[in-house]
């Protein structure tokens, strides 16, 4: 028995061993971009990893490939498609590639877990988190939720914070299915979504939902926010620059004109159908562009809401108290270059 | 003859020495190349993740256990009651055997699913899906030994014109034992691994969740040396249930077969 | 050994036995066997001589002639009556019972076991030489010798009629063969089944019985039926007589003249 504890625990720790040497690749050999022509030698090749498919909240990164802002900064920006559980922290902390599509509350986790990521810029200033119940059930607040299927990303941060400020009696937590056809069929469910995306596509469907903002319970982390290193940022400082740079042109771009890159994105995402695109588009358009954040400064952070959003998760115990300083996870030196 | 310090130099300590050395040069080289705790946690780390939230490992485990012993124990039940009608029609065994190793290929991640949404999420699914996974090895193995009788011994039986109902039950299913204990050592193991894959799917209570659940949350965090605490125990869980049936299996074998413990 | 006009215990009229495939075992083979006899069987190997012992125990059907036994059809003669007893040429025991409970299995089968059932068992144990201590043991930690003893205790448990041996000594050494043969006769006299002894070894046939049939190679034939005029009790020095001698010549020259 002993012999296959230790057999296991050498073939985990040999597994794991390639694996760490397989992911240090330095961040100064880009990946091999396959789709440019003769002026390549001028753009530099960029990686973007998303953590979804391609949807409207990264609307405005694809705005900068369609309209070419990225080209113009003297970037070749290939978006790679995410989905369920993406690595998308550890491609970007272990150098495959140069900059990632995260939230918030994930940076933090991971910072907490020396993951090498820092934030930015953040296209949103409003989470489009939710909860959506039926509107049959009658709930229109959180404290409300009672006596029903939960389905909820396992490990969600949200989640977790959801369960230590909420009594949830009677509340079975299932896993977060990727769609909403579990919640059109069955009465007593609620589930995590973004407002701009299975709202209307449930409603489209015949269903009934209702949206519960995570920003009421005061749960609001950045989404959507652009990652990179801090060795890129330390080492790369310009490029980070132009990154940041042309994805703001992008996302004020999309948000006043998303047709023609709602266009690409419904050509790689067949199930994001235009009306759901352009409805979304609609929807995120006041998360993005507050009273705040005017359209100028679209892509800021305040320090304010990263220290908000720490003590949060040390309050969901999603990370230990002292383990991350809000500080390092996010720097504003990139934004408010007139561009 | 093997005596009791015998047993221990042979069979306890070099595995021991072994799994020493391994933690030791496993420790050495996450702190000599700095590697990031996310990536390959040291077993200093794990270790206090695990004693930082023993008593959400140790119920977590206790769950699992639990759904793996049930699974385990109806995969008995339903594997031998199959085998009983493998073995008795030629007919059933030829047109339904085929259907039985469907168990053992269908690729159970793409099944789980399926199950949550027939039989919604909770206990009696991850049960299902621990059976689905475990049962063929009960079934296959059963059947063997089941229709695998000494031929005179059948000449024997028949001889003293016994009926259908005392050759199952004095000569059949005596026969058929070791075969069994041999299924049912695979079959528990596998009972371990379907409990967890079903709680990936299925879930729980909002205060109480498996194995499965821990280490998809974990994973889902990048809470590594919680994860690899998590799929330890998710080992030694499966280590624990497996020798138990070994030990089981070969006390039977001595008490009623008086086959030694090297035989099987 | 009563009078001739005792109707045959098995009686065979030109028994002809051809296997599926198309072997032909057993051709024109006629004899009878008058209860309380014991004949033994001689032959190549080949010859069919287990195949015969097979189709008297009702295991196998013949494909043409006549085969009774007590006048019925082999099968039915078992089935109604259970006093046939086989002993095959392994000792067959089930591996997962002691010893009693093997020697009680045909008991068990027929729906006979009684409260004297016990006590019968404590006496065939004795009748073949184990111990009291034996009776517990599982057939793996006994030697050969002792489970073709509880093969043979297991055969008698049901008091047969007629007693089918196939070669049951074969796998023992000589001298432990010669005390077997000598307790199986011994038993046969307190007892007065009949016995239909199968072997290659002829001093063994010779010792044993009062008729030995020799068989021809395939397909089997009664080539020559030898009578043994040795009385009974026969003890071991038998063996040594110049008799004994002539005699086991004999059957061995027929033997050596009906080989292929």
């Amino acid at each position: 028995m002993n012999c296959k504890l230790t057999a296991s625990l050498f073939a985990c720790f040999a597994a794991m061993f390639f694996v760490g040497c397989g992911n240090t690749e330095p961040a100064s050999s880009p990946k091999k971009n396959f789709t440019e022509t003769q002026t390549s030698a001028e753009l530099t090749s960029v990686s973007l990893a998303l953590n979804w498919f391609p949807e409207a909240e990264h609307g405005g990164f694809y705005e900068a490939v369609v309209k070419g802002y990225y080209r113009e900064a003297g970037l070749d920006v290939r978006i790679l498609s995410g989905g369920p559980n993406a690595p998308v922290l550890q491609k970007v902390s272990g150098g495959s590639v140069q900059f990632g599509v995260s939230t918030a509350d994930r940076v933090l986790l991971g910072r907490a877990q020396e993951v090498d990521v820092v934030a930015v810029m953040s296209p949103f200033q409003e989470s489009p988190r939710c909860i959506i119940v039926h509107k049959k059930s009658g709930i229109t607040k959180f404290e409300e939720l009672k006596n029903l299927t939960l389905a909820i990303s396992p490990g969600g941060t949200f989640s977790q914070y959801l369960q230590k400020k909420l009594p949830l009696e009677g509340v079975k937590i299932v896993p977060y299915p990727g769609n909403v056809s579990q919640f059109l069929l069955d009465e007593n469910y609620a589930q995590q979504a973004y407002v701009f995306s299975e709202p209307f596509v449930a409603e489209k469907e015949g269903g009934d939902p209702h949206s519960l903002m995570a920003s009421d319970l005061g749960y609001n982390p950045y989404t959507s926010i652009l990652i990179t290193t801090s060795k890129t940022i330390s080492e790369n400082p310009a490029l980070v620059q132009k990154m940041v740079a042309a994805s703001i042109r992008g996302w004020q771009s999309y948000l006043e004109n998303p047709d023609e890159t709602n266009k690409h994105i419904n050509g790689l995402n067949p199930e994001m159908g235009l009306d759901i695109l352009a409805y979304g588009v609609k929807a995120l358009k006041p998360l993005c562009i507050t009273e705040a954040v005017p359209k100028e400064q679209l892509g800021l952070m305040t320090a304010e809401r990263w220290i908000e959003l720490a003590s949060q998760l040390v309050e969901a115990e999603a990370i230990d108290s002292d383990t991350v300083d809000p500080a390092t996870a996010f720097t504003v030196q990139f934004l408010n270059s007139s561009e | 003859m093997k005596t009791k310090a015998s047993f221990f130099w042979q069979r306890v300590f070099p595995p021991a020495i072994l799994f020493g050395f391994v933690v030791i040069v496993w420790q050495i080289v996450t702190l000599a190349y700095d590697i990031p705790r996310y990536l390959l946690p040291s077993p200093l780390l794990i270790l206090q993740a695990a004693v930082d939230q023993h008593e959400q490992f140790l119920s977590a485990t206790l769950l699992t256990g639990f759904e793996a012993v049930c699974g385990f124990g109806l995969s008995l039940l339903i594997g031998v009651g199959i085998a009983f009608a493998f073995s008795q029609s030629k007919i059933i065994r030829s047109s339904c055997y085929p259907y039985a190793i469907f168990l053992q290929t269908v690729p159970i991640i793409a099944i789980a699913p399926l199950i949550i949404t027939w039989f919604g999420t909770g206990f009696q699914s991850v049960l299902l899906v621990a059976v689905i996974i475990s049962l063929f090895p009960i079934i296959t193995n059963a059947t063997t030994g089941l229709i695998s009788v000494d031929p005179e011994l059948e000449n024997l039986f028949r001889l003293y014109n016994a009926s259908r109902w005392q050759r199952l039950w004095k000569l059949q299913l005596p026969n058929s034992v070791p075969y069994i204990i041999v299924g049912a050592k695979t079959s528990s193991g596998l009972a371990v691994i379907g409990s967890i894959v079903g709680e990936f799917f299925a879930g729980y209570q909002a205060d109480q969740f498996g194995l499965g659940y821990l280490i998809l949350q974990t994973s889902n965090q990048l809470k590594t040396p919680q994860l690899f605490a998590a799929v330890i125990a998710s080992t030694l869980l499966g280590v624990i249930i497996f020798g138990t049936v070994s030990f089981v299996g070969s006390v039977i074998l001595k008490r009623f077969y008086a086959l030694s413990s090297d035989a099987v | 050994m009563t009078a001739a006009m005792a109707e045959n215990l098995v009686q065979a009229n030109n028994l002809e036995m051809t296997f599926p495939q198309g072997q032909r075992a057993l051709a024109a083979v006629d004899f009878g066997i008058q209860q309380g006899e014991f004949v033994s069987i001689v032959g190549p190997s080949g010859c069919g001589k287990s195949t015969l012992l097979r189709l008297i125990a009702g295991l196998q059907e013949a494909t043409a002639g006549e085969l009774t036994v007590a006048d019925l059809n082999p099968q039915t003669a078992r089935t109604q009556s259970n006093k046939t007893a086989f002993v095959f040429q392994d000792p067959n025991l089930l591996p997962w019972r002691n010893v009693a409970d093997n020697i009680r299995l045909p008991l068990e089968l027929a729906g006979n076991v009684t409260a004297e059932t016990a006590a019968d068992i404590e006496n065939s144990l004795d009748l073949i030489g184990l111990s009291s201590a034996d009776a517990l043991k599982k057939p793996s930690m006994l030697s050969g010798g002792m489970r073709m003893r509880v093969s043979l205790a297991r055969a008698l448990i049901t008091e047969p009629n007629l007693l089918l041996l196939d070669e049951p000594f074969g796998a023992l050494d000589d001298i432990l063969r010669q005390k077997l043969n000598e307790d199986l006769l011994r038993i046969w006299q307190e007892q007065n089944w009949t016995g239909l002894f199968v072997t290659h070894n002829v001093a063994e046939a010779v010792f044993l019985s009062q008729r030995i049939f020799v068989m021809s190679a395939a397909p089997g034939t009664i080539a020559s039926t030898i009578e043994i005029p040795f009385e009974f009790p026969r003890n071991p020095e038998l063996r040594a007589t110049a008799e004994f001698a002539k005699l086991t010549g004999e059957v061995s020259a027929h033997l050596r003249g009906t080989g292929e």
